[in-house]
């Protein structure tokens, strides 16, 4: 195939084809990282790695487990730079993660799609507490403060929640037997 | 150790590490924990993907509550999306180039979620449009696939990749504008928008303006077309090039370009031969008669369906058919089922009359939030089967569910079937009433971007004997799930397309409007087997 030319059709395929898997890609670097931030930061690095790599990519492949071995290497080399300072899982651990997150991201949709009927069963001020600390994570103090709490308290029940609501997902979806 | 306590524990952990708050020593026992348990890492990846779902849950809520976003965000930039390509291109071109790198230009990037302020968080809704299609299949005679390679379904999207058709003729147009006739026996390959490889079969290829510079590729060298008809013909001893209209180019390995013109036709075997024939249309007439062919084929099908439809509406536990064949400006829909006579036919709220599958057949389309079907089903069942044909034309971004056909209410037994705004399926049983839960049972995706505008037979079963939820697509079995309470469906009063919390709401409540049409819709109080649902399907 001729070199990446910005309208040449390889261009075009590589958008379509890295914006369908840009959310189980998202889902298989969290696993490793253990944030999204980090995992959006990551995920950016990589698609770069990808693009370059895109005339070696075989169309009649999968192109999700093509893209996730450049993600894996990118996702280690970003801890080894941070690792000075910050704290990061080891390459054998990271390897590990990734070889059993590609099966298991098979249940991924489900999980997210009965994690909204869970939030659906919710009352209101738990929807308006996680809503609020997913917008705007870093503003847990500022929120605590605007209903007069101790932001330890806040963050202690924002926490309850989010075990109340894994629990949910969790029931919703181990029962299903095969797909 | 208690297990209860272990999860609470490995929780704490695994949010002290996302957010970011984790000490050094909990880092290393979470580490430890995830090496050495393949029970905690299941769990580490089910909190991940748990909090992935709550972040764009989130994102969705705020856009929901951005006022001016338009209803039909996600599908008008699902469409938008193709127009706006040549866009990302020079941001991928540049990217290509290394000339920018850095997050200035990731944040150009339509699908960056998390990182960015919720005040961009119109991005969300793009998260479930994406489309990694070139060509769809747009009509088709006969068709006999190669089903161990794929088999596409008419209108279906199609992915690059491989196509073996065994017999008939099928019309593939390309996203570029290219549209190519292919007789079986034919082997063709889908590489993007605007070109594919050709191994053998017969092709015909009409290539307007805009897609110039289409390429098929062939094992005896490239064609590419300059704005033209042309034919192709790679299952002849010595296969052909065929120009009826316009100019293409024909490149071969060792040789000079060659340029054919109008008329004229070159064979080839012989890549240095310059030896021109003349241009032969009738080889290719399967691609002409192709319109009357494809008529003719649905008015078959069409009839078949009506014959068919008496045998299956004497089904003895069919207790509801809307067949919607009911004359024009009907406002209810007569119960077709020879057993249902106890079920009065189906009420209609708003909706307009439309064309269903095939000329003759007529369907109810469904756009705004007041348009709904009523109906009694009155009974409880301990079994059923649910099934519509419908053609889903957009999942709105900021509601939660579309209803397929819903109770009215909250009550014990209700029965809720759905589609998610993820495009999974979900059958929702109401297991308890004050306050409120439901049993639900979700199935993997259905309808990505990909499959609006196509008709789908969507069916769910429930059998409290066999515990066990099934949905069907197409006839084909899409999931199972194990019953989780053995509740008996009483679905009473309910709405195909909609949903109302009571009959006497007066409140605000959550929108379930279904928006696309519908054409069939059946109700048995048996489940149906496989073998029954693809036969229902056909």
């Amino acid at each position: 195939m001729a070199e990446n030319a910005p309208d040449s059709p390889s261009s075009e395929q590589f958008i379509t084809l890295l914006n369908a898997a840009h959310g189980r890609l998202l889902g298989f670097l969290r696993v490793m990282l253990g944030n999204s931030a980090d995992a959006e930061d990551v995920l950016q690095r990589a698609s770069m790695t990808i693009w370059r790599k895109f005339g070696e990519f075989d169309p009649s492949k999968d192109f999700f487990t093509w893209a996730s071995s450049f993600a894996f290497y990118e996702a280690k080399n970003f801890q080894r730079v941070a690792a000075r300072s910050r704290l990061h899982f080891d390459d054998d651990l990271l390897q590990r993660l990734a070889e059993e997150r590609l099966p298991d991201l098979d249940q991924r949709e489900a999980r997210l799609a009965a994690m909204d009927r869970c939030l659906e069963e919710l009352d209101a001020p738990g929807r308006e507490l996680v809503r609020e600390f997913y917008l705007n994570k870093t503003e847990i103090a500022a929120l605590a403060e605007r209903q007069g709490r101790a932001p330890q308290t806040l963050y202690n029940k924002l926490n309850a929640l989010r075990r109340l609501l894994a629990d949910c997902m969790k029931r919703k979806t181990t029962q299903e037997a095969g797909s | 150790m208690n297990p209860e306590l272990n999860f609470q524990e490995w929780h704490r952990l695994f949010t002290a590490k996302a957010d970011g708050t984790i000490t050094p020593e909990e880092h290393q026992r979470l580490a430890a924990l995830l090496k050495d348990s393949a029970e905690a890492r299941r769990e580490w990846f089910a909190f991940q993907d748990a909090e992935a779902a709550l972040l764009a849950w989130s994102q969705r809520e705020a856009l929901r509550r951005e006022e001016g976003v338009d209803v039909a965000l996600a599908t008008n930039d699902y469409a938008g999306a193709q127009s706006s390509r040549h866009g990302w291109l020079r941001y991928v071109g540049t990217l290509a180039a290394g000339i920018v790198i850095g997050l200035a230009a990731w944040a150009l990037w339509p699908e960056t979620s998390s990182s960015l302020s919720p005040a961009d968080n119109r991005i969300a809704a793009r998260d479930e449009a994406t489309t990694s299609s070139v060509a769809m299949l747009s009509r088709g005679v006969n068709l006999e696939w190669d089903k161990s390679v794929a088999a596409p379904a008419l209108n279906a999207p199609l992915p690059p990749g491989l196509l073996r058709l065994k017999s008939g003729v099928a019309e593939i147009e390309f996203f570029q504008g290219a549209r190519l006739c292919v007789e079986g026996p034919a082997e063709i390959r889908l590489i993007s928008a605007g070109a594919a490889y050709c191994q053998y079969g017969k092709f015909s290829a009409h290539v307007p303006p805009p897609a110039r510079g289409f390429k098929l590729s062939t094992p005896k060298g490239d064609i590419v077309d300059l704005g033209t008809d042309f034919g192709l013909d790679l299952n002849d001893q010595s296969p052909e090039l065929h120009v009826f209209k316009g100019e293409v180019e024909l490149h071969q390995p060792k040789v000079e370009m060659r340029k054919l013109t109008t008329g004229t036709a070159a064979g080839l075997e012989n890549p240095g031969s310059n030896r021109l024939l003349v241009a032969n249309a009738a080889a290719f007439v399967f691609s002409h008669d192709l319109d009357a062919r494809v008529s003719a084929s649905r008015r078959e099908a069409f009839d078949h369906w009506q014959q068919i439809n008496e045998q299956r509406n004497a089904d003895p536990d069919l207790r509801v058919h809307l067949d919607f064949q009911d004359p024009d400006g009907a406002r209810s829909l007569h119960n077709a089922a020879s057993h249902g006579e106890a079920i009065a036919a189906g009420t209609i709220v708003g909706c307009n009359w439309t064309e269903g599958r095939w000329p003759g057949k007529r369907a109810l389309q469904f756009h705004s939030v007041s348009d709904r079907v009523r109906l009694n089903l009155p009974g409880e069942y301990r079994q059923f089967t649910i099934a519509a044909w419908v053609q889903l034309h957009s999942l709105n971004a900021r509601q939660d569910q579309s209803s397929i056909c819903m109770s009215q209410g909250l009550e014990v037994g209700d029965v809720h079937w759905q589609v998610i705004h993820t495009g999974a399926l979900c059958l929702g049983i109401v297991a308890e009433a004050h306050p409120h839960v439901t049993d639900d049972y979700i199935s993997p995706v259905v309808f990505t971007p990909d499959r609006f505008g196509q008709w789908v037979h969507l069916a769910a079963t429930f059998d409290i004997a066999a515990k066990e939820v099934r949905f069907y697509v197409n006839g084909e079995l899409l999931s199972r799930h194990t019953l989780k309470r053995p509740i008996v469906p009483k679905p009473a009063v309910a709405e195909l397309g909609n949903w109302l919390p009571a009959s006497d709401y007066a409140g605000s409540h959550p929108v379930r409007n279904f928006v696309g049409c519908m054409d069939d819709f059946s109700f048995y109080a048996r489940a149906l087997s496989a073998d029954e649902m693809h036969q229902l399907a056909q």
